[in-house]
């Protein structure tokens, strides 16, 4: 395994947000065995070292790519944006009044089992709204609107906050 | 990691929760967020004639350092005028609360809100 120029490239994925998942995780399984410590003589420290590192190295890139999310940030840092640093000018007020409104709606749900009723709809909304934040996404690094495709990076992480939170407090209110 | 008793004080009562009308000219609203946490923030100051905030609110969806950033932010500036608040820095708000350097940028968002409300209330005012 040679070191790779980008996460894409490790995986012979093209470099952009839509990619085959089956691809990725067939050949992130293929790499994987290839490259797995237990495979190296077991008194080769360096190369057990070596494996260990590449190991680690194809479960990062693996989990970066398969996250929608993760998979978006990266793409803006191949091109050179801090996805880490953010300033308030950089998020729409639209955003933000989305997010409280959202906010809201999951409060305003009942405590325990008779809440599921009210969040499961408010999920489906949140990945449309998802589906939607990606497309523009794409169009925006389609046409090299770096700043456009960083401020709907933003509302993505915003959306995949909220949807991960609501995932928690149904389980909590099935007892898991 | 463990809440300073201040912090969870803020969480358990917090203070002025609640919104304002923001078409009344003299309410300053301002709405800020973290992404990667996920927190929204909203503070609003109403400003009487002498420039004085009169009364402060805000709704905050984060961890209980956000929240607790936000509701001693609204107890600081009733009172204080729009120059006095702008004074505010976030490690005021940071030392008051304890919070440990992972929850700094809790503190940041309450000053970049109080700002923004204050930017709103001076444009709406024509100042």
């Amino acid at each position: 395994m040679q070191v790779p120029e980008d996460y894409f490239s490790l995986f012979s994925l093209e470099r952009r947000f839509e990619i085959d998942k089956k691809a990725l995780t067939a050949n992130f399984r293929a790499l994987q065995n290839e490259n797995h410590p237990d495979r190296v003589a077991a008194d080769d420290e360096q190369a057990k070292l070596l494996a260990v590192q590449k190991s680690s190295l194809l479960n990062d890139a693996y989990a970066t790519l398969k996250s929608p999310l993760a998979r978006a940030g990266y793409l803006l840092k191949l091109r050179g944006v801090d996805v880490e640093s953010v300033s308030q000018g950089d998020l729409d007020m639209g955003v933000l009044l989305e997010q409280m409104e959202l906010r809201e709606q999951v409060a305003e749900a009942p405590a325990g089992e008779a809440g599921l009723a009210i969040l499961s709809p408010i999920k489906r909304d949140i990945e449309n709204r998802i589906a939607a934040r990606e497309q523009r996404f794409v169009a925006n690094l389609e046409a090299d609107d770096l700043v456009s495709a960083k401020r709907v990076f933003h509302e993505l992480q915003f959306l995949h906050k909220l949807f991960q939170e609501i995932e928690v407090s149904e389980e909590k209110r099935l007892g898991y | 990691m463990a809440y300073s008793e201040k912090v969870i004080d803020h969480y358990e009562n917090p203070r002025n929760v609640g919104k304002m009308d923001d078409s009344d000219l003299n309410v300053g609203t301002g709405m800020v967020g973290a992404p990667a946490c996920g927190d929204v923030m909203r503070l609003q100051i109403k400003v009487n004639a002498d420039g004085v905030i009169e009364d402060a609110k805000f709704k905050t969806y984060g961890c209980g350092s956000a929240i607790a950033s936000s509701s001693l932010l609204t107890e600081w500036v009733k009172g204080r005028s729009l120059d006095e608040a702008t004074a505010i820095k976030n490690s005021d708000i940071a030392e008051e609360l304890g919070l440990p350097p992972v929850k700094i940028h809790c503190s940041v968002l309450a000053e970049d809100a109080i700002k923004a409300a204050i930017a709103d209330v001076k444009a709406k005012r024509g100042a």
